[in-house]
């Protein structure tokens, strides 16, 4: 009896290896010497450990500051029972700090050879100043720039920040996202809180065209659909004041789920309008960036949109590769166990980083035969 | 009560017990904390074995098994009060010189338990658990041996190789403090008659492993274990008698799964054995069958 019991463990171990060996996705490789690769990652509440008493940031400050009064009137004040109790119980100090830049980067990194992409978007960033310690104590290897970040108006002290190579142009600019009470679209005056603006950066690309990046954060989905319907709508007058000719990658969390696309065709028909929207024309094989465990479902929360010019379509200078559009994943601290993305949490664990996973994808300049033969088409119509 | 009516049993057990169950932290070889808003909670745990060359020739299920009511005190960190009871049904078994034994139920030492489920993470991510125990010498044996208390030492140390792979390094430490070093033991002998004779007090022992875990899926991983289990028992300078300290190599394979959130269990066959020579005989004498139960109400 013992043998077969042995046999059976030991032929369940190999069949188990190889189901797993053969399951794993296959990542598309791009080679081109001037592609450029572009991230989106939600890197949930990267705050440093201190206060801020212009926004509410009591949460993420060390345990030993929790007990004194302001701090902890601060932390009663808060909406909900559980944020309150993640407000005076949560020990956010350097080391818990280091430990989350730690694991981004790993994040980060495992794209690119280990050099991480050219151009990164993150939303939930308090401040430029955590950012740059980002940068520079734990993505040297991916040589970015000062981070490009401006603060906003949102109550939760978060923005979007942008980690590049790619030269700055001129300065960043922070877009307010102002909603209107609108009951058609359920927005009510009583709901309306500042929010996370738009931050706007021109970056000179390898052979000196420009490229527009938008990094965005919409309201979760505690708020109604009507607030994500404003917002786009405010994306959307941002991208039609810059020059008709400029290509526009917008990247963030547009905290658009799978249902609410489908009842409200948010992705699917007001953004593909204007973009092309990352997980329509790539990704097929992705199941999402977020994981929604009440409801078992995935939902692509974040995306990239790219302008029409900059899909293979479409006639500027550079596009994107649909093939090289995926979901990153691979960082050990990404998943847990039921393969999911792994919130940080209290940082404990071995696993833990983000309760998104980040989306990747790579443009690459156009081939002059192909610019020129669109070049004649557009002169031919015009004649 | 024989081997199909203890597991009858062990579901209205738990149908009893069972009410809506709060989601788990990850699937862990260990129970795992309760994270939901109550922060009381009971689980029940059990271990069930039988000797596998009499299993189809009346041999004896034996089980070792608590309730566990616990209070979550932290995130990472939960106090419990566990009462542990054995039934072992009618049967053989290697002990009492083979003869058929009755059925039996009865209370084992209650012990105080606090855990901390992440008590560090050691440079290259290695995940530490801890658990300590204090045991009360509330079942008989205890009490024939007056014993004054045990303390138990559990550290887990874990690994994620990758995605799918854990390396684990598990260590049980138990010392035992007791008022003698020697005591009154009655059994039965191989003529069927009663023996008494003095026997030793144990002083210590250590139970430590090297696992490795492979996930097939979120719900199931197979595992293979290697490891050892230590004894050291009192010196009687009265009875002018001492034992040497006994250690047993052990090796096996195991396979984990979870019917629901709150529901794991781990079958694991084990080869235990005093010699590494005697390791690939596979005899089955040496060998061990067991079932662990971790239920969470």
């Amino acid at each position: 009896m013992m043998r077969s019991v042995t046999l059976l463990s030991l032929t369940m171990f190999a069949l188990a290896v190889a189901t797993g060996c053969s399951t794993k996705p296959k990542r598309p490789v791009l080679q081109h010497p001037q592609a450029v690769t572009v991230m989106t990652y939600n890197v949930e509440n990267l705050f440093d450990t201190e206060d801020d008493p212009q926004i509410e940031d009591e949460t993420y400050l060390p345990q030993e500051r929790k007990s004194h009064p302001l701090i902890m009137a601060k932390c009663m004040e808060l909406r909900q029972d559980w944020w309150k109790k993640e407000c005076l119980e949560k020990d956010w100090n350097q080391k818990f700090l280091r430990r989350k830049m730690q694991r981004l980067a790993d994040v980060i990194l495992q794209v690119n050879q280990g050099r991480g992409p050219d151009v990164v978007v993150l939303p939930e960033v308090e401040n430029q100043k955590v950012l740059d310690q980002l940068r520079v104590r734990f993505l040297q290897k991916a040589n970015y720039k000062p981070a490009i970040l401006v603060e906003g108006p949102d109550s939760r002290g978060i923005d979007v920040g942008i980690l590049t190579r790619l030269p700055l142009v001129g300065a960043p600019t922070l877009h307010v996202v102002q909603f209107t009470e609108d009951a058609d679209l359920g927005v009510k005056k009583e709901d309306i809180h500042p929010t996370r603006g738009i931050l706007e950066a021109t970056l000179k690309l390898p052979d000196g065209q420009l490229l527009t990046v938008l990094g965005i954060h919409f309201p979760s989905q505690g708020s109604p659909t009507g607030f994500r319907q404003q917002a786009i709508a405010r994306l959307k007058e941002v991208k039609d004041k810059l020059p008709k000719d400029r290509m526009v990658i917008v990247g963030g969390d547009f905290n658009i789920t799978i249902s609410e696309d489908l009842s409200h065709k948010l992705y699917s028909s007001e953004l593909s309008q204007e973009f092309g929207v990352s997980h329509l024309i790539g990704c097929s094989q992705c199941r999402g960036t977020h994981y929604y465990h009440r409801k078992r479902s995935w939902s692509f929360l974040d995306a990239l949109l790219f302008s029409k010019d900059l899909l293979p379509k479409g006639s500027g200078p550079w596009k994107v590769e649909p093939s090289s559009i995926f979901v990153a994943n691979d960082s050990l601290y990404q998943r847990n166990r039921w393969g999911s993305p792994a919130r940080f949490g209290d940082g404990r664990r071995s696993t833990g980083v983000s309760d998104h996973w980040p989306l990747v994808a790579t443009i690459v300049p156009r081939s002059p035969s192909v610019l020129m033969s669109k070049s004649k088409e557009k002169s031919n119509e015009s004649n | 009560m024989n081997r199909i009516n203890y597991f009858a049993f062990l579901v209205g057990l738990l149908g009893f017990f069972m009410s809506a169950s709060a989601l788990a932290q990850n699937f862990s070889v260990v129970e795992t904390l309760d994270n939901g808003r109550n922060p009381w909670s009971m689980s029940l745990f059990s271990l069930a074995s039988i000797e596998p060359e009499k299993a189809d020739e009346g041999g004896r299920l034996s089980t070792y098994n608590y309730l566990s009511f616990n209070r979550r005190l932290s995130s990472h960190t939960r106090f419990a009060v566990r009462t542990p009871f054995i039934y072992n049904s009618y049967g053989y078994d290697r002990f009492n010189a083979g003869q058929v034994q009755d059925q039996e139920l009865f209370l084992q030492d209650v012990f105080f338990s606090y855990t901390d489920y992440n008590i560090a993470l050691l440079p290259g991510d290695i995940e530490v658990f801890w658990e300590g125990r204090v045991y009360i010498p509330t079942s008989q044996h205890s009490q024939d041996t007056k014993m004054v208390t045990r303390l138990r030492n559990d550290l887990i140390f874990s690994k994620l190789l990758t995605h799918r792979v854990q390396l684990s390094y598990i260590n049980k430490f138990n010392y035992y403090h007791q008022s003698r070093t020697a005591y009154r033991n009655t059994f039965i002998g191989d003529e069927g008659d009663e023996i008494t004779v003095t026997s030793l007090t144990k002083r210590m022992e250590v139970d430590h492993w090297l696992e490795l875990w492979y996930a097939l899926n979120p719900e199931t991983g197979i595992g293979f274990k290697v490891g050892g289990e230590d004894t050291w028992w009192n010196r009687s300078e009265i009875e002018n008698k001492e034992k040497a300290p006994e250690h047993l190599l052990k090796v096996g394979p195991s396979f984990r799964f979870s019917l629901t959130n709150s529901m794991n269990f781990i079958f694991s066959v084990d080869s235990k054995v005093a010699h590494i020579s005697d390791l690939g005989r596979l005899n089955p004498e040496h060998i061990n069958v067991a079932l662990l139960s971790f239920i969470r109400f």
